[in-house]
């Protein structure tokens, strides 16, 4: 029905036979149709020279197949070329979302573990200042704070010193007398594996002849950390330390020493002072001759001997601190490389490249996907405004509409 | 390659249409070349062709094909080639009101999307039905009969307004 109208149509005003004249004008030239007959003839020869060489049969098949599936594709692409792009962008998003949750703990874990390795500084710092603390506390009357000297020097991964004590600040009270000073080592360490590297520290230090006070391991944020503290002997200590740097990378390394030589030997010589004290009471309890001298002396005595056993118990503690060396381990997950190349004529291994663009797409992927968010998000605050503009729209609408209608009436 | 006919009889039979459709397409030096190309092509795939369609239209739907390839480059098959066009030249300057007629249909056609002018030719000119011409050009049926109809609008306006604004009419 449709096909005779259109017929009909063109049928008007002589269309039909203008177009007919108008494409078939210029009569066929039969010299022109033989030339172009012989060209497709010497077309033809040549492609079966060349077909013949390359084995006929087998060449036709594949050649049919092949022009098929090419045609196909072809056609495919002129009629839907800019519409594939659009269950591409769907499949790209899928992934995408399907990756979301473990992209954002790999996220999360690299913002944190800034925060973390701050963290753990501060805990590091606290640990330092209840030691010393605990230093204090059985020698009420050692103002050490004075005549201690402590130092402590943040370093870099790379180069890493030795702090030593000032020797000229506060002499000994006898040159004679040997030094006495506690070296204390705190270090935050990225490795690959935590609780390898806790064995092996362990092992380590019961090699050397000291021992572990506390090692912990624990999880957050779907990273693991760890913490070691140990007590080596001091002649191990310096070996030890460089120990670390095979260990993973060296994120922080704080060392301090203590020289404590001045409060030792006055303590030392409080004691004796205490015990001569003690000797001479004794004697004049000995003496004593009524009840309320003996109580008198008694209650001396406890005194006496309550500062020697607080002395004695500061010099233990020292005698132990001086001989082993404290050393506290915090170790942290090794975060995702990211390549700087700090001297260009060493050569980079493959590995770090891989992982930095392992890292590179990755954070790509994230930051398309967290635009994308912040879009959807954007798009929420102007949804009124939208809705507005909806009504005020479709008002236009109705109104344009209800005009013409009564302007057409009119 | 039995089919039972020879190239000769298929170029014969086939020729006229090819060259009508791919002359106003490209331009006159290459389309003898181009003509050739497609007979070939045609030849060749004869072997891959089923009962049910018709051979000029599978013909034609190659040299559509062949003509989209030569214009890849460019988006748009251009309806003319525009620089030589097919010459009226065997018109006697008797025939000059014919000559107007045929440059004002020109002048109209190039106004026109070569879709619309390729409908028109295959439907009007070549006589094939909108089924065969929606496998030829690779589109629907409906969009052929849409493209048709739009085509006989823009046609009836410009060529009405380029025969009224010269002397006819």
């Amino acid at each position: 029905m449709r096909e005779k109208d259109l017929n009909r149509l063109w049928e008007e005003e002589g269309c039909r036979n203008l177009l007919n004249s108008f494409f078939t004008a210029p009569q066929l030239d039969t010299a022109q149709k033989e030339r172009i007959k012989g060209l497709a003839l010497k077309k033809l020869a040549a492609e079966k020279n060349g077909a013949e060489e390359a084995g006929a049969a087998e060449l036709q098949a594949s050649e049919t197949w092949k022009s098929r599936l090419y045609d196909k594709t072809k056609t495919l692409w002129w009629r839907w070329h800019w519409k594939l792009g659009i269950p591409l962008v769907l499949l790209t998003l899928m992934i995408f979302i399907g990756a979301q949750i473990p992209l954002y703990i790999g996220q999360n874990a690299s913002f944190t573990s800034d925060g973390v390795s701050e963290k753990t500084a501060g805990t590091a710092e606290e640990r330092q200042n209840t030691f010393s603390d605990e230093q204090l506390s059985p020698n009420g009357a050692a103002s050490s704070a004075a005549t201690e000297e402590k130092s402590g020097i943040m370093l870099d991964n790379s180069d890493v010193s030795v702090y030593l004590p000032p020797d000229t600040t506060t002499p000994p009270a006898d040159s004679s007398l040997a030094k006495m000073i506690t070296y204390n080592l705190n270090a935050t360490i990225q490795v690959n594996n935590i609780a390898d590297t806790i064995n092996k520290l362990q092992q380590d230090v019961l090699q050397m002849g000291g021992y572990v006070v506390n090692s912990q391991q624990y999880i957050k944020e779907s990273n693991e950390y760890g913490h070691f503290t140990a007590k080596l002997p001091a002649d191990k200590y310096e070996s030890f330390r460089t120990t670390l740097p095979g260990i993973g990378k060296i994120v922080s390394q704080t060392q301090t020493a203590n020289d404590i030589t001045n409060q030792y030997y006055d303590a030392q010589t409080r004691l004796q002072n205490w015990e001569a004290e003690l000797g001479r009471y004794t004697e004049i309890l000995k003496q004593a001759k009524t009840v309320e001298e003996v109580l008198k002396i008694e209650s001396y005595l406890a005194n006496i001997r309550q500062q020697i056993e607080q002395l004695k118990g500061q010099l233990r503690y020292w005698n132990n601190a001086v001989q082993f060396s404290t050393v506290q381990i915090e170790l942290q997950p090794a975060t995702t490389p990211i390549l700087q190349v700090t001297d260009p004529w060493q050569l980079v291994s493959w590995l770090k490249t891989w992982k930095a663009v392992q890292a590179a797409v990755l954070k790509t992927i994230s930051t398309t996907w967290n635009v994308l968010n912040y879009l959807i998000v954007g798009l929420s605050y102007i949804f009124p405004y939208l809705v507005l503009f909806g009504i005020f729209y479709l008002a236009y609408r109705l109104i344009k509409n209800k005009r013409a209608k009564k302007q057409k009436n009119n | 390659m039995t089919i039972g006919y020879s190239f000769e009889e298929i170029y014969e039979e086939l020729f006229p249409a090819i060259y009508r459709f791919v002359r106003v397409r490209v331009p006159a030096s290459e389309a003898e070349d181009l003509t050739a190309e497609i007979m070939v092509k045609v030849w060749r795939s004869l072997a891959g062709l089923g009962e049910k369609t018709s051979v000029q239209a599978w013909a034609l739907r190659i040299a559509y094909n062949q003509i989209i390839d030569y214009y890849r480059s460019e988006k748009h098959i251009p309806v003319f080639s525009g620089k030589d066009q097919p010459d009226f030249a065997h018109l006697t300057p008797d025939h000059a009101e014919q000559l107007t007629m045929m440059s004002c249909v020109k002048e109209t056609l190039t106004k026109l999307p070569a879709s619309q002018v390729a409908v028109i030719q295959l439907r009007i000119v070549e006589g094939f039905s909108a089924a065969e011409v929606a496998d030829i050009l690779g589109t629907s049926r409906q969009a052929v009969d849409s493209l048709l109809y739009r085509a006989k609008k823009r046609f009836r306006k410009f060529y009405a307004a380029r025969t009224t604004g010269g002397k006819r009419l």
